[in-house]
């Protein structure tokens, strides 16, 4: 699997990319919003046509709380670029006042609530909706 | 709340003085009535019965006159009966006469006694002047008539008796036309009494009626005080609800971004012992990772409760006297050794003079400074400056640098909290706490703190406290909303 993970701990970003790896993922790291963006992007110019809509990566694992360009502001570039994009947005922050805010996420993207379990991580990557 | 009690206490005091005025004017007004009536009353009762009484002795003095003349004339007749019987009516006319006397003098001396004003008083002593001489005068007529009836042919009895009948005629008369003008002076007098009670009721009236419009006049514009300071304090409970709705805010804001900031750490912190667990990572790794993130756990907690404490006016200094260059050197010498980065450090100090300050306090905010330059500093200098100026009191620290700068849109808002926080990578973002404690920690020392970014690269940070704090340290002021 293809993944691209974006996330400003240096600790957690190691560790996401250490099991990732571990259980055969191809790893794209990310360290603010605006990177996580020029990621997606160059890895974007190298689709073929056919695949534009699901994207370039089959997940996209995204912190809320970045540097320079919020998660929430990262996965709205995203889905107008690539409307079926499968995307992980990770969280400390109380997932019901993000979900209640209207506009701010869509429904297709897929929630984890920080802290979890790397195990966890990995099971809900790896399990396809 | 004082000052409307008190605007209430004047309105209700006018209106006090306007139902006080009004009233004393209607009771002096009844006053003044019945103090002429009662004059009117006493006096009528005075003039009245003394007229008719008068007028009774004129009427009685006649009849004498007729009955004398009938006496003389009879007593050059025989016809003796006819003679006694009009000598009789003679002297019956003259204990008529007597009594009337009597009568009037008593009446007048009740008059004297009466505490009547004005003229009325001393008119009566002339009346009871008139009445002694009419006594007097009618005495030495009786005598004079008592001789005749021994001698009715006495001439010159009867020459006497003819000039004292006429004193006695013009003193009845003279009476008579006393008691006539006094009876219309009393009663010009009553009128105009009643006029001056009626125009000093009017000016009275007036005077109240002006002196209650005036007082209309402040009360209407007390009246618009009141409603200005009411709508005064409805602003300034508006704006006051509002300032606390935006604290209130503010605060729900900065225990959430705290509450997430304690949160964040634990993530890592659960995939290091996870790791470690499934053996992915060595235990060293992992035990390093938790140690850092546990240290800046312990940052955070600290840096949120200092926040609690100089917003709540409750940062303690323990002062006490220090070399200032001690401080510094003590931080940047550490902070030499640790240093990673292709940076010089360099000090340039003035007199080393002992400040009065709380050491800690004071080195938190210089190591956080100092810190901060060389976060965002890739390489070049750092200079730390320190200018004292003993005139006025105080010694400056500047902490100047050659790094990345501070971003024009957080610069005005460089010392609020969580202002830095997201706009830095990890290896240079803090609790977003620090300076905002920087600030709290000078301003409790009496001093000021600012930044500001240099002509050609970097940033300048710099504060200034007082050297000897003399009494004026002080809590920190209401920290900016801004």
């Amino acid at each position: 699997m293809d993944v691209l993970v974006a996330e400003d701990n240096l600790f957690t970003i190691q560790q996401y990319k250490r099991i990732l790896e571990k259980n055969g993922c191809k790893v794209t790291v990310a360290y603010d919003g605006e990177e996580c963006m020029q990621k997606f992007n160059e890895a974007y110019l190298t689709l073929n046509p056919d695949s534009l809509e699901s994207g370039p990566f089959d997940v996209v694992l995204i912190d809320n709380n970045m540097p320079k360009k919020s998660g929430a502001e990262v996965v709205k570039e995203i889905l107008e670029r690539c409307p079926k994009q499968r995307i992980i947005f990770a969280s400390a922050y109380n997932i019901s006042s993000i979900l209640n805010a209207p506009g701010v996420l869509k429904e297709s993207v897929e929630i984890l609530q920080k802290p979890f379990s790397l195990n966890t991580m990995i099971c809900k990557i790896q399990t396809r909706r | 709340m004082f000052r409307n009690t008190k605007t209430s206490f004047k309105i209700g005091g006018l209106v006090g003085i306007i139902i006080l005025l009004l009233g004393i004017t209607a009771m002096f007004g009844v006053f003044q009535m019945s103090k002429v009536s009662n004059e009117v009353i006493k006096i009528s009762e005075q003039y009245t019965p003394l007229y008719e009484i008068v007028s009774d002795i004129r009427f009685q003095k006649s009849n004498q006159e007729v009955s004398l003349e009938k006496i003389i004339r009879l007593a050059k007749t025989d016809n003796m009966e006819e003679l006694e019987k009009t000598k009789e009516d003679f002297w019956l006319s003259g204990r008529a006469i007597d009594s009337n006397i009597e009568r009037a003098k008593n009446i007048v001396n009740v008059g004297m006694d009466m505490p009547i004003s004005g003229k009325s008083g001393k008119e009566f002593d002339i009346l009871y002047q008139k009445l002694s001489n009419i006594d007097r005068i009618y005495n030495q007529y009786e005598n004079l008539v008592g001789g005749i009836f021994f001698e009715l042919d006495n001439d010159l009895l009867l020459k006497q008796i003819q000039i004292t009948e006429n004193q006695l005629e013009f003193e009845l008369d003279s009476s008579l036309t006393s008691l006539s003008i006094l009876a219309d002076e009393s009663t010009s007098q009553i009128e105009d009494n009643e006029k001056d009670s009626l125009t000093g009721q009017i000016v009275i009236i007036t005077s109240v009626g002006a002196i209650a419009a005036t007082l209309g006049f402040f009360i209407s514009q007390i009246n618009n005080d009141l409603k200005k300071e009411v709508n005064l304090k409805t602003i300034e409970l508006k704006t006051a609800n509002e300032k606390l709705k935006e604290l209130d805010k503010m605060k729900d804001e900065f225990i959430g971004i705290a509450s997430h900031e304690l949160k964040s750490p634990i993530q890592p912190i659960l995939g290091f012992a996870e790791l470690a667990k499934s053996g992915d990572i060595d235990q060293k790794e992992a035990w390093d990772g938790v140690l850092e993130l546990a240290n800046k756990l312990q940052d955070l907690a600290n840096a949120v409760l200092d926040v609690t404490r100089i917003e709540n006016n409750r940062l303690e200094l323990q002062i006490e006297k220090i070399p200032i260059n001690d401080i510094i050197l003590e931080i940047t010498k550490s902070q030499k050794i640790s240093l990673k980065k292709p940076i010089i450090i360099r000090e340039n100090l003035d007199e080393n003079i002992a400040v009065e300050v709380d050491r800690v306090r004071i080195s938190q905010v210089f190591r956080n400074l100092l810190n901060n330059a060389i976060k965002f500093t890739l390489k070049g200098t750092i200079t730390i400056e320190t200018h004292v100026y003993q005139d006025e009191n105080k010694i400056q620290v500047r902490v100047l640098d050659t790094g990345l700068g501070i971003p024009k849109e957080i610069l005005p808002r460089i010392f609020e909290k969580f202002v830095t926080k997201g706009l830095k990578h990890e290896e240079q973002s803090g609790t977003g706490l620090g300076l905002f404690l920087c600030k709290g920690i000078i301003e409790a020392h009496g001093g000021k703190i600012s930044a500001q970014n240099n002509f050609d690269c970097g940033a300048t940070f710099e504060f200034t406290i007082p050297v000897l704090n003399k009494g004026q340290i002080q809590n920190p002021p209401e920290l900016s909303t801004n």
